[in-house]
């Protein structure tokens, strides 16, 4: 049954995810991915700031997870990028990730008024702890 | 009965005792003088003799003193050779030579008094002619050997003698040669052609005059025997003297028996008062004739004549007044040029090793040695007076006619060398004396003067080090800065690189032992979460790394923003909840009553130190024997939010308390429980505790466990309490 899970957490092109993940770790994405598939959520997958450009326009998820820290585009440049572009982020809550806690990055996280978290404090499940209750499915 | 050659016989034979006697005084101890007094004597006789002889009006006591004349001759011939020797070898002279010579006159004394050498004298009315017989052709002999004799002691011998010495022998040997050629000539050439016998004699008493004459310009011009101040003292009391007679003979004789005063003057008492009123008078007029004759000789001998008091407070003005010095030097030559009317000066200073400065250096073709100058730092030297030809020489090439070494009692300062006089006069006692007077004070002026440019020098050299030196260090900061940064980059990159594959690990292992791949026995989860402890103590030591980098580094810095720690504290405590529960530590912690305030701290920084002590406590405690208990305080007061951590663990020894929290510091009984401790922990918590301005709470017993925490400040330094209180209404 979980590999199941696992194969219908990647959705078909036409199908619209409920959460963005663009991580350029494939460890770390691949354990997001596994996690989040498991809990029930639709997913898309990116490994840099244009892919995570691309895929928000495309999917408008319910939520995006995005590394901070990643080639060509970073996380933060991504956002940007889609703030320009006019992207409506009332639909789409941002969680940035980031490995260190360099206060720039969090300050600037906060600023675009998105959340951020810290990968190597957090295991799998205090993410989509996280995630759920960013979506309102628990209570904090 | 008169006789014209009187007029020569008086004032020569005055002039010669005169002459001799002064020599003689101003110095008796010195031989030169004493031969010169000998010489004199001789003179002195022969004229004596052949004025007697002239006037005694005895045939046969005429003849006796003709005798005598030759015999003096002979006398005077050996003093003659005795003292150009002994001013040829400066008062050295070589006395083989004389004893020769004495002999040579003893032999020849005898041979005065032969019939044949003088045979008879007649009487003419202008005195007496003699007759002279075979053996007076010895004495034309012996006139020309000494002439030849002494002119091969005075200048063709080898004489160390200085140029002065020199000038002063030409002079003399020529007035006394040419004495001895003209009595030679007059006696044996002129007298045997038919010259009257007269003209021959008075010609021999003329020539002495030669000497007197010729001693007398070395004496003034070329200080022979140094009495040329005697001499001038001595021709003003002449003057003086004559001039007084003259005027009393005017004026007591003249007005007495004159017109004018004849008819008043007729009783003898009249003219005794007379008399004694014009000697009173005239005694007291006397100082100012002799004023008026001494000031006249001395514009005649000392035409370059200055007052050395002036020239020596003059120059002690400018000394005291310049410190640098180039204007010190060239100052004090300018009066010193100006008053002794030099022709060149010039100062030579000398440093450690070489010349430090000389005066005109860019003028002078010929610059000073520091080797040859070295030669003269003994005492004053005197060109002239030099008779060393080597220093003559080294002197002479830079035209200096004085050399004044200048120097202070602790060291020596370099030279102060002086030119020809303007009137080409040499250096006279007076002058040297007062020139040792001016180089001593010179010499503590100049030194200062030195000190004070070598530090400026100093200075210089040192403004001139510091610059190359902050050039350098300011090239070698910007280097560093650039390594710093790529230390910076690279020790980020690391720990991003170490963090990621971590966070990987932890992420799986959690997710395995989570049962999100499948169900887990008990002991699979066990193993499973030694391995997620191990690779998130692995994440706090890859932190803690981080940061001690950084305190090195100075980056370390507390990143403030509002924290809250009833939200915190739980969070860290549950996150090691699990390590507690498998060390079987009962951890617990005890919430305050009510909140505590947020605080303005750095979070990331802040948990960890939360995390460092409730660790620590977990490890250390883990040991006990009735099972590990930790307690986890979070307390508030007015001014203080205190966190603790209390422990039943092994403790920490009183004598290790110090040192707890100094970096890579672990006690002993530490290291036993816990091998792999790194050291980094409570240092890290304990620079992070200060400089959020908090306390470390501490303290401990050995084997019964300890309490560690921290209290930070409720409201940090300078900032408003309000604004932290709003915030946390914002978080909520």
């Amino acid at each position: 049954m979980e590999g199941d899970t696992q194969k219908a957490a990647v959705p078909a092109a036409n199908e619209k995810a409920d959460v963005v993940v663009v991580e350029d770790d494939p460890f770390i994405s691949r354990m997001y991915q596994v996690k989040l598939a498991k809990a029930g959520y639709h997913i898309a997958m990116g490994v840099n700031g244009r892919e995570a450009v691309a895929l928000i326009t495309q999917h408008q998820p319910r939520l995006a997870l995005v590394d901070i820290n990643m080639p060509e585009m970073t996380g933060i440049e991504a956002v940007n990028q889609l703030k320009n572009d006019g992207y409506d982020f009332s639909r789409t809550k941002i969680v940035f990730l980031t490995n260190s806690n360099n206060p720039n990055d969090i300050e600037k996280a906060k600023s675009m008024g998105a959340d951020y978290l810290i990968k190597a404090d957090q295991t799998p499940r205090g993410v989509l702890e996280l995630i759920r209750q960013k979506l309102g499915e628990v209570s904090s | 009965m008169f006789k014209p050659q009187l007029f020569f016989y008086i004032p020569t034979i005055v002039l010669t005792v005169v002459l001799g006697l002064i020599v003689f005084l101003n110095n008796p101890k010195k031989l030169t003088n004493r031969i010169f007094l000998l010489f004199s004597i001789g003179i002195f006789g022969w004229l004596v003799a052949q004025f007697v002889a002239d006037i005694v009006g005895n045939i046969e006591l005429s003849l006796a003193f003709i005798r005598v004349t030759v015999a003096v001759s002979i006398y005077i011939g050996f003093t003659f050779v005795a003292l150009i020797d002994a001013l040829a070898k400066e008062d050295k002279p070589n006395k083989k030579l004389w004893l020769y010579s004495g002999l040579g006159f003893m032999l020849l004394l005898p041979v005065a008094f032969l019939p044949t050498t003088v045979e008879s004298v007649t009487q003419k009315n202008w005195g007496v002619e003699a007759t002279y017989g075979d053996t007076y052709a010895v004495f034309l002999l012996y006139s020309i050997s000494i002439f030849l004799f002494t002119l091969y002691l005075a200048f063709f011998r080898k004489n160390q003698q200085s140029s002065r010495a020199r000038t002063q022998i030409l002079f003399v040997y020529m007035g006394i040669a040419i004495t001895l050629l003209v009595n030679i000539f007059g006696n044996f050439i002129l007298l045997p052609f038919g010259l009257p016998q007269q003209f021959g004699v008075a010609m021999s008493v003329a020539a002495v005059l030669f000497i007197v004459g010729f001693t007398g310009y070395a004496i003034l011009k070329h200080r022979l025997f140094n009495i040329r101040a005697v001499v001038a003292r001595s021709l003003a009391y002449v003057f003086s003297i004559g001039a007084f007679a003259f005027l009393y003979a005017f004026l007591a004789f003249g007005l007495a028996q004159g017109v004018f005063l004849k008819n008043i003057l007729t009783t003898e008492l009249s003219r005794e008062i007379f008399n004694v009123v014009l000697a009173v008078l005239l005694a007291f007029t006397f100082p100012t004739i002799r004023r008026f004759f001494e000031k006249i000789t001395d514009r005649v001998f000392y035409r370059d004549r200055y007052d050395p008091q002036q020239l020596v407070s003059d120059i002690g003005r400018v000394l005291a007044s310049e410190i640098l010095l180039e204007q010190l030097s060239s100052k004090v030559l300018a009066i010193i040029d100006a008053q002794m009317r030099l022709a060149t000066s010039n100062i030579v200073v000398m440093g450690e090793d070489g010349i430090f400065y000389q005066t005109h250096a860019d003028k002078i073709q010929q610059l000073y040695h520091a080797p040859e100058l070295a030669k003269f730092n003994k005492g004053t030297t005197i060109v002239d007076e030099l008779t060393d030809i080597g220093k003559r020489e080294i002197l002479e090439r830079h035209n200096v006619r004085a050399v004044f070494p200048l120097r202070t009692k602790e060291s020596f300062v370099g030279y102060l060398l002086l030119g020809e006089k303007q009137s080409g006069d040499i250096f006279s006692t007076q002058d040297v004396q007062t020139l040792q007077i001016i180089s001593d004070e010179l010499a503590i002026a100049i030194n200062n003067a030195r000190s004070y440019q070598e530090i400026q020098r100093f200075n210089e050299t040192l403004r001139e080090k510091v610059r190359l030196a902050t050039a350098e260090l300011r090239h070698a900061n910007v280097e560093l800065k650039e390594l710093d940064k790529a230390k910076d980059e690279f020790i980020s990159m690391a720990s991003h690189q170490l963090r990621t594959p971590l966070t990987a690990v932890r992420g799986y292992t959690s997710m395995v032992m989570e049962g999100d791949f499948g169900k887990v026995s008990k002991e699979q989860k066990e193993t499973l979460k030694q391995s997620f402890d191990a690779a998130t103590r692995m994440t706090r030591l890859v932190d803690d790394l981080l940061n001690v980098s950084r305190i090195q580094s100075g980056k370390f810095k507390i990143e403030r923003a509002e924290v809250d720690l009833n939200k915190v504290l739980p969070e860290e405590v549950s996150m090691l909840a699990t390590a507690a529960e498998m060390k079987h530590v009962d951890i617990t912690l005890h919430k305050p009553k009510s909140p505590v305030p947020v605080l303005q701290i750095d979070e990331g920084k802040t948990r960890q130190c939360l995390m460092n002590m409730m660790d620590n406590a977990i490890y250390y405690s883990s040991t006990a024997t009735s099972g590990g208990k930790v307690d986890v305080y979070l307390e508030a007061d007015a001014d203080w939010v205190s966190f603790k951590v209390k422990d039943n663990g092994i403790g920490v020894p009183k004598a290790e308390q110090a040192k707890l929290f100094q970096k890579f510091y672990r006690a002993p009984n530490a290291q036993k429980t816990r091998p792999d401790g790194t050291g980094l922990g409570l240092f890290l918590v304990g620079r992070v505790t200060k400089d959020q301005g908090g306390e470390i709470i501490f303290e401990s017993e050995e084997g019964k466990g300890s309490t560690f925490g921290f209290k930070l400040p409720v409201k940090a330094a300078g900032e408003d309490l309000s604004a932290a209180a709003k915030s946390e209404v914002a978080v909520k």
